[in-house]
């Protein structure tokens, strides 16, 4: 499915339980705020449960026993950062005790723990009427909004949105006037700056 | 082989609700036979040494007794709620992945309602519906599906590993998937008209 979805790739590799865990990040969060995508979801799990009962490979059951403790991922110190009471909590053991910093002029960054291709999965807190200066990018960047929003290609992007953009697109984007917007962003690779202005705000925006 | 298999003659859904209601342990022992050695096969393709597939498939089919009144088929297959479960005890234990979740009770859940609202229900209905749909695909389309779910290959591993373009790989997989949404909607829309 195309923008704002996620992308059909993307949540077969989360239902096939083999997304990286930035990608099943992502998918969480859009999840919790998109229904047509939960159906999609229910749809592709009940593919893996179909593939499942119709496997003709089986191995031997023994008896039936007790089975060992689950293992338990430790919760993370901290206090959440500003505006994540509004996002999913899938997000919020990522963000816990990290905070804003400013990055450039009208952009403010967190980075969350997450790397993917040794690119860290980030927040961006950008300010109204903001310009992000015209660029491309070397791999997939996957943008989803938290709050806010922008018009990216002539698309007005909301809250759950999510743009796919690739080495095949050049674009820019502009915030709404009406209110800061908070993006999670996903690249492969660092973005391509195309003009002067943009390749400032590339060296501004490297981790 | 398939044909050995010991069948699920009742339905799952029928079998989980008796586990449920009346702790039928006939019903879970038809359960146990049908699914053990399937996700012992799965958890075994998926990289786990024998006794670790063996002691989480133990897991899995303890929860399928201790949980079966939280099953709610309007949700989803017995079958998917099976898959589910082992899908979640292979990252947690063997692949060592977290895998965030949606979190239904999360203040801010939220969307719109789906385009096609019956189409669960109707899968939920229909359990030989989605089987046989995938039976249907072509060779190729199916393999990039059982490759994905069974073998936990991405498509870019499944491009590398058979030669065959990530472009290619990637247009199999959308029309496959395409084509079973397609089928799951016109079901539900089909089912809404008899309603």
């Amino acid at each position: 499915m195309p923008d704002p979805h996620l992308p059909e790739e993307l949540l077969l590799a989360y239902a096939a339980g083999i997304a990286s865990e930035p990608h099943a990040l992502l998918c969480a969060v859009h999840l919790t705020l998109c229904e047509t995508c939960r159906d999609d979801l229910a749809l592709y799990e009940g593919i893996g449960g179909a593939l499942l009962d119709t496997t003709s490979a089986t191995g031997e059951p023994g008896p039936v026993a007790v089975p060992a403790p689950a293992a338990t991922t430790s919760p993370t110190d901290g206090a959440l950062p500003d505006g994540a009471e509004t996002w999913p909590r899938a997000l919020h053991p990522y963000v816990r005790g990290r905070r804003w910093r400013w990055h450039s002029p009208g952009v403010h960054m967190l980075t969350t723990p997450l790397i993917l291709d040794e690119m860290p999965v980030r927040l961006f807190r950008l300010a109204p009427r903001h310009h992000v200066p015209q660029h491309t990018h070397e791999g997939v960047e996957l943008t989803l909004v938290l709050s806010g929003g922008f018009v990216d290609l002539g698309q007005h992007y909301q809250r759950g949105d999510i743009t796919c953009r690739d080495q095949d697109t050049t674009h820019d984007l502009v915030i709404d006037d009406d209110g800061e917007c908070v993006t999670l962003a996903i690249n492969e690779h660092p973005l391509v700056p195309l003009t002067l202005a943009g390749k400032l705000y590339a060296a501004l925006r490297k981790p | 082989m398939a044909a050995t298999l010991a069948r699920v003659d009742d339905d799952p859904a029928e079998l989980i609700a008796r586990v449920a209601v009346s702790r039928d342990v006939d019903a879970f022992r038809q359960l146990y036979e049908h699914f053990a050695p399937r996700v012992i096969a799965y958890l075994r393709k998926g990289g786990c040494a024998p006794e670790i597939a063996e002691e989480l498939t133990q897991d899995v089919m303890t929860k399928v007794w201790d949980q079966a009144a939280r099953y709610d088929a309007t949700r989803a297959q017995v079958s998917t709620w099976i898959y589910c479960v082992a899908r979640s005890r292979m990252l947690d234990r063997v692949r060592a992945t977290r895998r965030p979740e949606p979190d239904p009770t999360d203040p801010v859940w939220s969307g719109a309602p789906p385009a096609a609202p019956d189409a669960i229900l109707a899968q939920a209905r229909d359990r030989d519906r989605l089987v046989r749909a995938l039976a249907a695909l072509p060779p190729e389309q199916a393999e990039v599906l059982r490759a994905a779910y069974l073998d936990g290959q991405s498509l870019a591993d499944q491009a590398a590993a058979t030669g065959v373009p990530l472009g290619t790989v990637k247009t199999r997989a959308r029309l496959a998937l395409q084509r079973l949404r397609l089928l799951m909607a016109n079901l539900g829309d089909a089912e809404a008209d008899h309603a």
